[in-house]
């Protein structure tokens, strides 16, 4: 897996150019006004409330709201974020424009579910229930499909994402669950996911305990071999999120010891619970990462070979490209980001794979791109890690249909081997302890899932950095 | 070639140089200046109803004025500028990159007899042919128009300025009996109105609205039917060349083949044989009968060979990131589709029992997967029986595939030009086409229509 450096030497004198003056400009910015900008807030004339689509309005407020402003240009892999800190007046900016832009009426009955995120995005927490009372109170008495529906909705998307009033939706909840069988079994298992996050995050323990129980229920009977990939996923995820609240202290407990004897007591356990989820094991079963695949990396000071180094904690994440990259980039800068600030001690590792095509751009070289990607990961949004640049092997279709099919890289296919399910898409995390051995993270492709996703994360962060106290 | 009516090759390299030098700094798309006449007659119930000669000049699209003295130029200048202000502040900034200097393929769409016409000889014809549809009680309507346009361009960075002339010209009309009991249509389109034959068109509409009259009603079902150029046209129109559609993640198009799950793309026809093997269709934007002025980069494109689709329809960065191709097919769907040999009278006298159609109207999509459309006849539809037209049929509503229509494909004529207009060459839009008559059989009709 190891590769040669061989750092571009020489770099297009135009591109040299690009490059310094891309990172002048994040500099420069806030004095420049960047007044031109589409999504310029706090001296534009142009007002969220004025958006016509809500849509479009949530997707802005979002974009503020988590602490990124975005600042991109025609090239679609190098948009650049801007970062601001807790106490920006672009929140309190963005949230008055966000309640102005709801008062129109047709707003909220265009798309319930947009307009409850913008009520928890503005603050307005009691009108995200109102709003969904609304809803409710329009399905006719008889549709109970309609029902489960718009509840199912509402836990999957609204109140996933951030800490939720259970005492608020404790009743669209109980009557959910006497109606819920009228959706497929994989969308079930979705809301149980979620469900269980969100009574894990507010420490509910007859809830937990309750959706145990019907998780249970869920799985039986469910030929899992006969299933897609996708609905088999779903599955996992739940069984995997029952077992790790189940046990979870007897698991970080054995994690802050030995990460085999994890290994073995997740999978242990994962079998017991559901012995015909999978017949293969849940926890990765490989020995150790001796090294990490790159063409080029950044700092080009460090040696690519110490990696993974030996005694640290790693945290390796494939950095995001495709559907839902943008709103992901600027998730994985601040997931990396917090994380980084409260384990200082921990390594990161951000796995670039090159795209070889830039919209309507001369496709720059592998070399050209990495130096890019260093401009925007490490200099731009300041991430404080490793960066190493793999270059996508691809292929074209034969004959008339010419298309590019790009190929998984070395270390798609390590997170792969690691994740045993798949599950190595773009932005997905890894942890590798201090001996080099991999960790399956619950990742989510989900933005709006990121604080859940983090309170795993930390917790098996924690429980390895005790090894070093020991 | 130059006229009062277009501004002077040295007037356009005037203005150019002038926008060029005042143009905010760092503006790399070429200066442009569109000069364009048209003359025009509209006439409705055998009276005139319009006629206008125009001269009008664009600069970067969007300011216009008619004048070209020294005022007129500073306010589109100042437009121009205004413009690229207000672009600048909803675009996202540049990289500062262009996109690479693209061949420019070379075609003249450019005829005297169309742009030395004048209004007197429109308005003498129109006069002729609505006295002729009163003498024979009839109601005629329609439009005439000739156009001629410069455009002019300075690329960034550039010497010398881009010149590009053209001209178009069209004609079509409707005859209709006074009571709604026959109507008949005919109508051409070109640059060159020396092969538009006015009087001809005329008289087809003419001869057309009396063979119509007292149309009797058949028994909707498939039919054996002989399709003129603009009813094949019509539904030639209805197919989407787009690789977008033919390769989205579900049957969206005609073209679309099935999902590949192991390579998570979905597969088009491409290389396989989806007509009549007889049947080629093309796109050349050096084919001055297609009357577009190919933009730089644009090539021409065969979507059917011989039956088999071989290309489809990319925008530049799909080729970019797809096929490692610098350019896109760009989509002006002018075609050029092949044809056969026999004649219309060849195709009567061959057929046993059924339609001759004029054209078709009011085309809907009902099933993007298989192109099946709907739609009425209109203008003309007769029965053929024994190899001779022997009355004339009321129209129908169809429902069929153009796909399907020319995998039924019997005999086909010589492809001529048909009534396609183009208002704007240098833009991407509808160009002109060539298409033959079509003998199929089997034909769709599901419905009787009273409408005339």
């Amino acid at each position: 897996m190891r590769s040669k450096n061989m750092m571009p030497k020489m770099i297009k004198p135009i591109y040299a150019i690009l490059f310094i003056g891309l990172f002048l400009s994040g500099i420069s910015l806030p004095a420049a006004g960047y007044a031109q900008t589409r999504f310029q807030w706090a001296n534009s004339n142009f007002d969220v409330s004025e958006y016509q689509y809500l849509e479009k309005c949530f997707a802005m407020a979002t974009r503020v709201n988590d602490s990124v402003e975005n600042r991109s240009d025609e090239h679609p892999s190098t948009r650049h974020w801007r970062t601001f800190g807790p106490s920006s007046s672009y929140h309190e900016t963005v949230r008055s424009a966000v309640a102005k832009c709801l008062s129109k009426d047709n707003f909220k009955d265009h798309n319930w579910v947009l307009s409850s995120l913008l009520y928890r995005i503005s603050g307005l927490e009691e009108n995200t229930y109102k709003v969904i009372n609304d809803r409710l109170n329009q399905i006719p008495p008889d549709s109970t499909y309609a029902f489960a529906n718009v509840v199912d909705t509402a836990i999957r998307r609204v109140f996933v994402s951030r800490p939720v009033n259970l005492d608020a939706v404790r009743p669209w909840i109980a009557k959910f669950f006497t109606v819920d069988s009228l959706l497929p079994a994989e969308r079930r298992a979705a809301t149980l996911t979620a469900l269980l996050m969100i009574a894990d995050d507010q420490g509910d323990l007859q809830l937990i305990k309750d959706l145990d129980e019907k998780a249970q229920k869920l799985m039986v009977g469910i030929n899992f071999d006969t299933l897609a990939g996708t609905s088999k996923r779903q599955f996992r995820t739940l069984a995997r999120q029952v077992v790790n609240i189940r046990y979870r202290d007897s698991l970080l407990n054995a994690l802050s010891n030995n990460t085999e004897s994890y290994r073995e007591i997740f999978n242990d356990l994962s079998r017991k619970a559901y012995p015909d989820l999978y017949s293969d094991g849940w926890e990765s079963t490989i020995s150790t990462i001796e090294n990490i695949n790159a063409r080029f990396w950044y700092p080009q000071s460090e040696n690519i070979s110490d990696y993974p180094r030996p005694g640290k904690v790693t945290l390796f994440v494939g950095l995001p490209s495709g559907s839902y990259r943008e709103i992901r980039e600027a998730i994985v800068v601040s997931h990396v980001n917090r994380l980084k600030e409260k384990f200082p001690a921990i390594d990161v590792i951000l796995n670039f794979k090159t795209r070889g095509h830039f919209g309507p751009l001369e496709p720059p070289t592998p070399e050209e791109e990495g130096v890019l990607a260093d401009s925007l990961w490490l200099r731009f949004h300041g991430i404080s890690a490793l960066l190493v640049v793999e270059e996508t092997p691809f292929w074209r279709l034969p004959s008339l249909d010419r298309r590019r099919i790009d190929e998984m890289t070395e270390n798609d296919r390590l997170a792969e081997e690691i994740s045993i399910s798949g599950m190595a898409f773009p932005g997905s995390y890894t942890l590798i302890d201090q001996d080099g051995k991999a960790l399956l993270l619950d990742n989510t492709p989900l933005p709006s899932q990121r604080y859940l996703l983090e309170r795993d994360i930390e917790g098996k962060i924690e429980a390895l950095l005790k090894r070093n106290k020991k | 070639m130059d006229n009062p009516r277009l501004l002077p090759v040295e007037e356009c390299e005037r203005v150019l140089r002038l926008i060029s030098a005042r143009r905010p700094k760092g503006r790399r798309a070429p200066a442009r200046i569109f000069s364009w006449w048209n003359g025009e007659i509209r006439w409705g119930r055998n009276t005139v109803t319009l006629v206008t000669a125009r001269r009008n000049i664009n600069l970067a699209s969007d300011a216009a004025t008619n004048q070209t003295d020294d005022v007129s130029l500073e306010s589109l200048i100042q437009a121009d500028r205004n413009r690229d202000e207000l672009v600048k502040s909803f675009a996202f900034p540049s990289l500062g990159l262009s996109a690479p200097d693209l061949p420019e393929p070379k075609t003249t769409i450019w005829s005297d007899k169309t742009f030395d016409s004048d209004i007197e000889e429109r308005a003498k014809f129109i006069h002729v042919l609505c006295d002729a549809a009163k003498s024979e009680g009839m109601i005629s309507a329609g439009y005439m128009e000739m156009r001629g346009g410069r455009l002019a361009m300075l690329d960034y960075g550039s010497e010398s300025i881009r010149v590009n002339d053209f001209t178009q010209a069209q004609c079509s009309l409707t005859v209709r009996h006074p009571k709604g009991i026959g109507s008949g249509w005919a109508g051409l389109s070109s640059y060159d109105w020396a092969s538009i034959d006015a009087d001809a068109i005329a008289q087809r509409a003419m001869d057309k609205c009396i063979a119509s009259l007292d149309p009797v009603a058949i028994e909707p079902g498939r039919y054996t039917v002989i399709l003129e150029p603009d009813a094949v046209l019509s539904m030639v129109n209805m197919l989407d060349f787009s690789r977008r559609s033919a390769e989205a993640t579900g049957p969206g198009s005609p073209w679309w083949l099935f999902f590949d799950f192991a390579l998570q793309k979905g597969r088009s026809k491409l290389g396989l044989k989806v007509i009549d093997e007889r049947i080629t269709i093309q796109h050349d934007p050096t084919d001055p009968m297609l009357g577009v002025l190919p933009e730089p980069g644009m090539t021409s494109v065969k979507w059917i060979t011989n039956g088999v689709l071989t290309s489809l329809n990319n925008l530049r960065h799909d080729a970019l990131e797809d096929l490692n191709d610098n350019l896109a097919t760009l989509d002006r769907f002018a075609l050029h589709m092949s044809g056969g040999e026999t004649s219309k009278e060849e195709m009567i006298s061959s057929t046993e029992r059924g339609l001759l159609v004029t054209r078709f109207s009011n085309l809907m999509l009902i099933d993007a997967a298989s192109a099946l459309c709907t739609g009425l006849t209109r203008d003309g539809l007769w029965l053929i029986e024994n190899g001779k037209i022997t009355k004339a049929v009321k129209n129908m509503r169809f429902t069929e595939s153009p796909v399907f229509l020319l995998n039924q494909v019997q005999e086909m004529s010589v492809p001529v030009r048909t009534f396609r207009p183009v208002k704007d060459p240098s833009n991407a839009g509808v160009g002109g086409a060539v298409i033959p008559m079509i003998k199929a059989r089997d034909f769709s009709f599901t419905s009787m229509v009273d409408a005339v």
